[in-house]
């Protein structure tokens, strides 16, 4: 009897008196908190937009950041206000918690755990170019259970986090301002590949959008159809990427005709590496 | 004005921008956030000397850009006892010169120093694809190729010839002064390793608030017989007069060389710009009606002599929705310095944006002259600050 009535006082200092919580406190936190995050997810995407292109990322990276500091602190301060916090309760809600989760919530906990260990191994950060799977485009938004990317077609994907465990995620730009692109060209192989590879070179050299601080690089690779060349080079800003590389390939489709070189066309049912 | 000293022609990492007032920088900051955020619909794309026709031709020191003479003396300094040596090693020098520069001033002083000076080809055979060759003149005492710009044209054709001026430049034992705009030079430095073969670049020094003041008052004061008289528009407090301390008593000079980037001649367009009749000033006081005693003695202060108010115009705003087009556009100007219009739009994507050029040449950034468009002086402070927002690569000024 006495040991039952240990247990039930141990029990109800788990959690403190009904009249001991307050809820007004916890309703300011969690109002604050929202309010907090709300003016975060509104405010800093519009100065990102709007303001100088260097500091665009940082404005968009702070987003998730911001949001799970104003989480954490959320949940640190309700606690106290809840629970009665000892050793042997936060024993108890710990392992309380961790078999609801394992039951119930496997998934949707991965995703969460995976979403904080993105945001501190910034494996993607909003603003940057990824490919996960077959998807690829611009980080929206990272929210706690997964992404969203907007493809160059205008989709909107949600990936959840829980993916960083078993796939690759291609990071284009990493973080950087700018990003590679790259313009194919395939070539009958009968040409000077020399001259060819200047006409490329002066292509990306003499294009608009050609951020001055890169490297322009003309590569060569002979394969059995002729000879394929990438011409890479760097925008001045990733969001030009598509436009780039349609002015390389516009620009350079003229050059290569001007220089004596003839494009080939694979048959329709082979796809060229990358496509598929 | 030869009590002035202008300081000598610099490395060109070693230029700084005039830093400008502190408080005019947040209300700068601000008034650009809340153009953008808050009142975009507000914003108008004509410029305030635009709407009205500020009457100040009849000062003849307002009617003609400035020689600057102090930058003759600097490139004196700087260049004419290199000019007369024997010595082979240093025998090429480049001087970055900034942009906006309608005198042609390296030319012009090479000429008047009797020196050689190499004419760029023209322009419509810069496109051909005839074979480049340029042979440099032989010839006593340096020679002079003042405008890089003129040598080039970012096309895939448009490249032939400065990369055959650079060889003849490599494989040359006269000494030469090159020169060319600092947009030019940026590009030039990618494009064609131009860095390799003139590989210390200098400049002019950028005129600091102090010395601006001091060439203004100097340049005015050549006009004995009409004294002028300018006074801050908002205030009514004199501009350009010295305290006894020595110093003056704005900062309207600290944000004039901070927004021309030490540039003498777009800090003197910008001032030209600021200026107002009085006439015009007095309107707004029959409008305002206020302060009407005030306003009287400083008017009769002013009969003494010309008298002009000074304004903080506005700023041109880039077409709303074609931002990025315009500053593809601008940054294709500085590069070049002046294009016609055909070889403007072959440096340039195609982005169907044909009506732009009529919409920039309305909103105060470039102008027509002689059948080819260049950036305004004026507008250069708003085209240097939306080129950097926009993420490209910079100029030094």
């Amino acid at each position: 009897m006495a040991a039952l009535d240990t247990g039930d006082v141990k029990a109800s200092k788990l959690i403190n008196d009904i009249g001991d919580i307050s809820f007004t406190q916890i309703f300011i936190i969690v109002v604050s908190v929202w309010f907090l995050i709300f003016i975060t997810r509104k405010l800093l995407p519009v100065l990102a937009k709007h303001g100088p292109s260097r500091l665009r990322l940082y404005f968009l990276a702070a987003v998730p950041f911001i949001r799970l500091c104003l989480l954490a602190a959320s949940v640190l301060m309700i606690i106290p206000i809840i629970f009665n916090i000892t050793l042997q309760n936060f024993l108890v809600i710990a392992g309380a918690v961790s078999v609801a989760i394992g039951f119930a919530f496997k998934d949707l906990a991965s995703s969460l755990i995976a979403g904080v260990v993105a945001i501190f191994e910034r494996t993607y950060r909003p603003g940057d170019w990824v490919k996960i799977d077959d998807d690829y485009g611009e980080v929206q938004q990272v929210g706690l259970r997964a992404i969203t990317l907007r493809t160059p077609d205008d989709d909107i994907v949600t990936i959840a986090h829980d993916r960083i465990w078993s796939n690759n995620i291609s990071n284009s730009n990493d973080g950087e301002q700018t990003l590679m692109c790259v313009a194919d060209f395939y070539l009958d192989a009968s040409h000077d590949a020399g001259i060819m590879r200047n006409v490329l070179h002066d292509i990306a050299l003499t294009s608009a959008f050609l951020d001055y601080s890169k490297p322009v690089v003309v590569v060569l690779a002979e394969v059995p159809w002729g000879s394929h060349y990438k011409l890479r080079a760097y925008p001045f800003d990733m969001r030009d990427q598509f436009e780039f590389i349609s002015d390389l390939t516009v620009r350079g489709k003229l050059g290569i005709r001007e220089a004596g070189g003839r494009e080939v066309q694979a048959p329709a049912m082979i796809q060229a590496p990358g496509q598929g | 004005m030869a009590d002035l000293h202008y300081p000598d022609v610099i490395a060109l990492d070693d230029y700084e921008r005039p830093a400008g007032p502190a408080v005019n920088r947040l209300d700068d900051w601000y008034q650009a956030f809340r153009k953008k955020i808050v009142d975009r619909d507000s914003e108008v794309t004509v410029t305030e000397d635009q709407l009205s026709r500020a009457s100040i031709e009849n000062i003849r020191s307002f009617t003609a850009e400035p020689d600057c003479e102090f930058v003759f003396h600097a490139l004196d300094s700087a260049y004419l006892d290199w000019a007369k040596r024997d010595t082979t090693d240093d025998y090429l020098r480049l001087l970055v010169f900034p942009p906006c520069d309608r005198s042609n001033r390296v030319a012009r002083w090479a000429e008047g120093n009797g020196m050689d000076v190499l004419e760029a080809p023209d322009r419509s055979e810069l496109l051909s694809t005839d074979l480049a060759e340029v042979i440099l003149p032989v010839g006593q005492g340096p020679l002079v190729i003042p405008k890089l710009e003129d040598w080039f044209v970012r096309h895939r054709h448009g490249l032939r010839h400065i990369r055959a001026l650079l060889t003849a430049l490599q494989g040359t034992s006269r000494c030469c002064l090159v020169s060319c705009s600092s947009w030019t030079w940026v590009y030039l430095k990618k494009a064609v390793n131009a860095d390799l073969v003139l590989p210390a670049p200098e400049s002019l020094a950028p005129i600091d608030a102090e010395y601006l003041a001091d060439w203004l008052l100097a340049f005015l004061s050549e006009e004995p017989d009409q004294p002028v008289t300018f006074r801050d528009h908002e205030d009514g407090k004199e501009i350009l007069r010295r305290k006894d301390d020595g110093t003056y008593s704005d900062n309207f000079m600290t944000q004039l060389a901070d927004d021309s980037g030490g540039i003498p001649w777009i800090a003197w367009q910008l001032w030209r710009r600021s200026l107002r009749t009085e006439a015009e000033r007095d309107e707004q006081l029959d409008e305002e009606n206020d302060g009407a005693e005030e306003q009287k003695e400083k008017r009769e202060d002013a009969s003494e002599g010309a008298m002009f108010w000074v304004v903080r115009s506005q700023p041109p705003t880039l077409p709303r929705g074609h931002e990025r087009a315009a500053c593809l556009l601008l940054q294709s100007l500085l590069i070049h310095g002046a294009l016609p219009e055909e070889l403007l739009w072959s440096t340039l994507p195609s982005i169907g944006e044909t009506n732009l050029v009529v919409a920039l040449i309305r909103s105060g950034f470039i102008e027509r002259h002689d059948d080819q468009l260049r950036c305004m002086a004026t507008a250069y402070p708003v085209i240097w600050t939306s080129l950097a927002n926009s993420g490209m690569t910079m100029a030094h000024f």
